[in-house]
């Protein structure tokens, strides 16, 4: 039985590839999947399989051609096939040197080739042409008589392409089946917490366009300082943490830029004068963030104890919803969960938020010193709309300098 | 031409001491068309002979006595129907040697602008439409245009030519006798030359003349000389008349001889030579010939004259057709249907 | 506007032709007959009456000299509507009608016409085979010639008038079962197709088909009868949820191809039902058109649904085995939809 062997579509963008060169002569033996030609694509050079075993009895293409994918470019045949076709041609020959002696060789009928052809009506072929539409992509999605592709079958193919979404290559999904792939997997539906957290967040990746700014501040002095404070305490003393020294910190710095501490609807910039702090608090349900009003007018003790109360009712999802809204910048602390530094996600209508990373110990070069100091990584993300670059690496440097000597918080 | 009255009874006609007294213009038209015939024939013969006309030929030497004897007796608006056999039927009737000519060398200025040949010559304008090549088939017809002279109230009449083959086709039978019930205004001329290609008359019947069959229909029929050219004008006359007064068709057997084959390819070996003597010598041209010139006191000049004009008339004939342009072949397609 | 039968509108047709014209007049078998039937389906019931026996011209059996005589009548200036009694009888004048009326005026080169009306009935009745044929066919293969096909009344008036008013011969091709003939005559199985047929003179131009139907999934050209069980089909087949466009073609030569085309264009199938039998019936040659002219345009092979290749039938299961029905019509839509 002879088999056709024909151009692999391989290319994406074009109908028609080189056929650089036969990996075999006329006559070989071939396997199949052994390497039998090589082809170019505008991509790539590739080697291509032979699709049956047998010899290679012809060869229609010449090697450096462009030829069409689906073109058929040489034969392959039986090994008996061959030695009677071989036979044939002898006898032929010889009847006309000889007197005929022999009865005319009967070829074997050549039956069914690879059946690679693909029938697809006149009305569907003009459609294709004109959408540009190559015959591969539908193999097998023909739906009418004998399995033709017809118009619809072209209609349906259009309309997958526009709610295409991008799939796995089919060397993943197909080694699962259905039932394999479904069958670990629980359905839950969104909490009233997380649903309000999701639309929150898509509506700031959508709305706002983000930048975060780093710097690693030097913490050593401040975690001294706090130190110090608390060895000073009673028990029922509210007892500052990092944290609440970094919010006053960052209070001092807003009043100094005030576009960090403002509100954007998309058309005008509301500054405040307050500063109205919203912290982010981690709870079972969820991220809450808490906001602490007019922080800047806290004393440390009052600002620990404000933000220890909402905090812990924050746990015990005793908050109202105004304590929830209003707050014109948030501070976000993942160091204690081992963050080195982050990029936190902005809280609209607010234009700016702190990320605070985890302290650790570094060796640093200080005034030409080599010396260990304590280290953290902040990350502010602005809204480009309203802040720029330039602005939110002078509020990150006035932070900075303002926790590396937080002796000037007094000045 | 003004017709004379002929008060003749089918008794006198048979006499020759009672000829009619035809104008010296008529019989003297008589016998150039006679000739015409039979120069026009020979002279096609000739050029197909040559391999200048395409198609064959079915001559209708000998036989010329029928069609000027007919055609002396009816006028230019009575209808003809001819058969395979034309050329002579359409001469006398008044189509012009030179459509004819030009239409066997199918040329754009022949008789049918070349879409017809030969078996198919004929002018409407002289009310003869194109002859039909179907045995039979043109009797039906001429008996149409029979019973629209009867139905416009017009006296007109249909002459159908055919052969003695014919009268075996069914379509014979069905218009004689429609004709005959009818009272229809129609001549049924046998032009019976014994031959229906090449099979004799006593193989297709049992009965010895076509005109016996008029019995069977209820109309008059009668057998005569058809090389007699004024015995056919006479019979031809009194079956007009007939007609012309609504008494029906009549059946007029004109035994005669066809002198050549069937057609062009026909050897005539079916004919022995004794009896092909026989009918030359009974040649229609040159009885009546000598019966102008014993008869009637024509000059033998005058009917030498009117032979030098044949030969002008048909060299012309010649000439024009093989001048003449060869259709447009878009003309293909044309000439259908009535837009 | 009256309501009539196919019968009375052809009747009404040559009425009015004739009281306009007095050219035209009428032969056949038993159409005039004092105390007859007006033709074997009534349809010049009463005209010998109003004309006389001279312009309702009753003829001996004589097909051949029929169809000669109005010929020769008709190359002559008159404009006559003749009839065969049964179409199968049209063979017994094909000589008349393909050698002589379809070629005269091409071999006269184009000097003279002929004006005829040849009105054949056709269609199966339980009467046998020899009664019994559809043969459009073997007319719309004859240049020279034209055929219509009427299947309403409206149709039925307004083509027959065109017919007669055409310088062409014309065959008028009528189906037993359309006409709706009343008392002794009466068909079995006819359909009662009672239209709407306006009393003034107005004509149906040969050579335009019409859509009875209008739909956008396939194509059925069907006429005559067949025409009556493709919208019975389409009907059918609409429940499933396919909408066939249904054409009646009204005239098969000259045949309304850009009605046909550019269906096709919208649909992309096409189905032809006919009366007579399938191979080389007029089916084919719309089929070999359309597949020339519409190829691009066509997403599934042309079907035709005929009848067997056979003759027509005498017993009345063999004979709805014979004649194309309702089943046949969505059998063959569905192979390709």
């Amino acid at each position: 039985m002879t088999v056709e062997i024909l151009m692999p579509p391989l290319s994406q963008t074009s109908d028609t590839l080189v056929l650089v060169s036969w990996l075999k002569d006329i006559g070989d033996a071939v396997k199949k999947g052994e390497n039998l030609f090589t082809v170019e694509t505008d991509k790539a050079t590739l080697e291509v399989e032979a699709p049956a075993d047998g010899i290679l009895t012809e060869i229609l293409v010449q090697p450096q051609s462009e030829v069409k994918a689906g073109t058929c470019i040489g034969k392959i045949g039986s090994p008996q096939e061959v030695k009677s076709l071989a036979a044939a041609t002898v006898n032929a020959s010889t009847i006309h040197t000889e007197e005929k002696k022999q009865p005319f060789q009967v070829l074997p009928a050549q039956t069914a080739k690879a059946e690679k052809r693909v029938f697809i009506s006149p009305r569907a072929k003009r459609l294709m042409q004109e959408k540009g539409i190559l015959p591969e992509v539908l193999i097998g999605k023909g739906s009418g008589p004998d399995g033709a592709i017809v118009e619809r079958d072209i209609q349906k193919y259009l309309l997958a392409l526009q709610h295409a979404v991008s799939q796995p290559s089919p060397a993943f999904t197909s080694s699962l089946t259905s039932q394999e792939r479904f069958a670990n997997v629980q359905t839950s539906a969104l909490s009233p917490t997380r649903k309000v957290i999701a639309q929150r967040m898509l509506e700031s990746h959508r709305t706002i366009p983000p930048v975060t700014y780093q710097r690693e501040v030097i913490v050593t002095a401040l975690v001294e300082l706090r130190q110090r404070l608390l060895d000073q305490l009673h028990e029922e003393q509210p007892r500052p943490s990092l944290t609440d020294f970094l919010i006053a910190i960052a209070c001092r710095v807003l009043m100094q830029f005030p576009l960090l501490n403002s509100t954007f609807d998309g058309e005008q910039i509301q500054s405040s004068s307050d500063v109205h702090l919203a912290l982010a608090v981690d709870t079972e349900r969820g991220l809450v963030a808490p906001v602490i009003f007019k922080a800047q007018e806290k004393r440390l003790s009052e600002l620990s104890a404000v933000r220890a109360d909402l905090a812990a009712r924050a746990k015990a999802s005793q908050l109202a919803p105004h304590e929830l809204s209003g707050a014109t910048f948030t501070l976000t602390n993942l160091g204690m969960l081992g963050i080195d530094s982050f990029t936190p996600i902005i809280n609209p209508p607010q234009v700016a938020i702190l990320g605070v990373g985890r302290i650790r110990e570094a060796a640093v070069q200080v005034s030409g010193q080599l010396c260990f100091q304590k280290m953290i990584n902040f990350s502010l993300t602005c809204d480009h709309r309203v802040i720029d670059g330039a602005m939110a690496a002078r509020f990150l440097g006035a932070f900075a300098s303002l926790v590396e000597r937080p002796e000037m918080l007094l000045y | 031409m003004k017709e004379k009255e002929m008060n003749l009874t089918q008794d006198q006609a048979q006499t020759e001491s009672a000829y009619p007294s035809l104008p010296k213009e008529k019989l003297l038209w008589m016998y150039r068309t006679m000739v015409l015939i039979r120069r026009f024939e020979e002279t096609a013969n000739d050029l197909y002979m040559q391999g200048r006309i395409p198609s064959t030929l079915h001559l209708y030497i000998g036989q010329e006595a029928v069609a000027v004897g007919i055609s002396a007796a009816i006028r230019r608006e009575d209808y003809v129907m001819s058969t395979h056999r034309p050329h002579g039927h359409a001469l006398a009737k008044g189509v012009s040697a030179k459509a004819i000519m030009a239409e066997l060398f199918g040329k754009a200025s022949g008789a049918c602008k070349g879409k017809g040949g030969s078996m198919h010559v004929g002018d409407i304008a002289v009310n003869m439409p194109p002859a039909i090549a179907i045995v039979g088939g043109n009797v039906p017809i001429a008996a149409g245009l029979a019973l629209a002279a009867k139905m416009q109230r017009k006296d007109f009449v249909s002459v159908c030519y055919f052969g003695d083959g014919a009268a075996n086709e069914g379509d014979w039978h069905e218009a004689v006798n429609c004709a005959a019930i009818w009272n229809l205004p129609l001549l049924l001329v046998c032009e019976n030359n014994l031959y229906a290609a090449s099979t004799p008359f006593n193989k297709a019947f049992k009965i010895d003349y076509v005109a016996q069959r008029s019995e069977a229909y209820g109309i008059p029929g009668t057998s005569i000389d058809g090389n007699d050219v004024m015995e056919v004008f006479r019979t031809a006359y009194e079956a007009v008349a007939r007609a012309r007064r609504g008494d029906g068709p009549t059946l007029i057997e004109c035994l005669t001889y066809r002198q050549c084959g069937h057609s062009r390819s026909d050897p005539r070996t079916y004919r022995s030579k004794e009896e092909e003597e026989f009918w030359k010598a009974k040649d229609p041209i040159l009885r009546f010939k000598n019966y102008l010139l014993t008869k009637k006191d024509i000059d033998e000049k005058e009917l030498s004259a009117l032979d030098v004009s044949v030969e002008e008339e048909i060299k012309e004939a010649v000439e024009f057709a093989e001048a003449s342009p060869e259709p447009d072949p878009a003309e293909v397609y044309t000439d259908v249907l009535k837009e | 506007m009256a309501k009539m039968t196919i019968a009375e509108a052809l009747r009404q047709a040559i009425r009015e032709e004739m009281q306009r014209d007095e050219r035209v007049f009428c032969l056949g078998e038993d159409i005039g007959i004092p105390g007859g039937f007006g033709g074997a389906f009534t349809v010049t019931l009463g005209l010998s009456e109003e004309f006389g026996h001279e312009r309702i011209l009753d003829t001996p059996i004589s097909e051949a000299a029929i169809a000669g005589i109005a010929i020769g009548a008709a190359i002559a200036g008159m404009r006559p509507i003749a009839d065969v009694q049964y179409g199968d009888f049209l063979f017994n004048m094909m000589d008349q009608l393909a050698n002589e009326a379809a070629k005269l005026r091409y071999m006269s080169g184009g000097t003279l016409s002929v004006p005829l009306v040849m009105r054949a009935p056709v269609g199966a009745t339980a009467r046998g085979a020899q009664h019994a044929q559809s043969l459009e066919a073997f007319f719309t293969h004859v240049p020279g010639l034209k055929v219509v096909c009427p299947a309403t009344a409206y149709d039925a008036k307004g083509l027959l008038k065109s017919a007669v008013r055409d310088d062409n011969p014309v065959l008028v091709f009528e189906h037993k079962l359309l006409y709706g003939s009343k008392g002794a005559r009466t068909e079995k199985g006819t359909l009662s197709i009672v239209g709407d047929v306006p009393e003034d003179d107005y004509t149906v131009p040969i050579g335009k088909g019409v859509i009875r139907r209008e739909g956008k999934d396939v194509t059925i050209v069907a006429n005559l009868l067949m025409l009556y069980r493709a919208l019975s089909a389409a009907e059918t087949l609409a429940q499933q949820g396919i909408e066939a466009e249904v054409i009646d073609p009204r005239t098969l030569l000259p045949l309304d191809e850009e009605l046909i085309f550019n269906s096709i264009k919208k649909t992309g199938r096409l189905v032809i039902v006919e009366e007579d039998n399938l191979t080389n019936g007029w089916g084919a040659e719309v089929a070999a058109r359309m597949a020339d002219k519409a190829f691009f345009w066509l997403d599934a092979p042309i079907k035709r649904v005929a009848a067997p290749d056979v003759p027509p039938p005498f017993a009345p299961v063999l004979e709805r085995n014979y004649v194309p029905n309702e089943e046949k019509i969505i059998q063959a839509v569905l192979s390709i939809v």
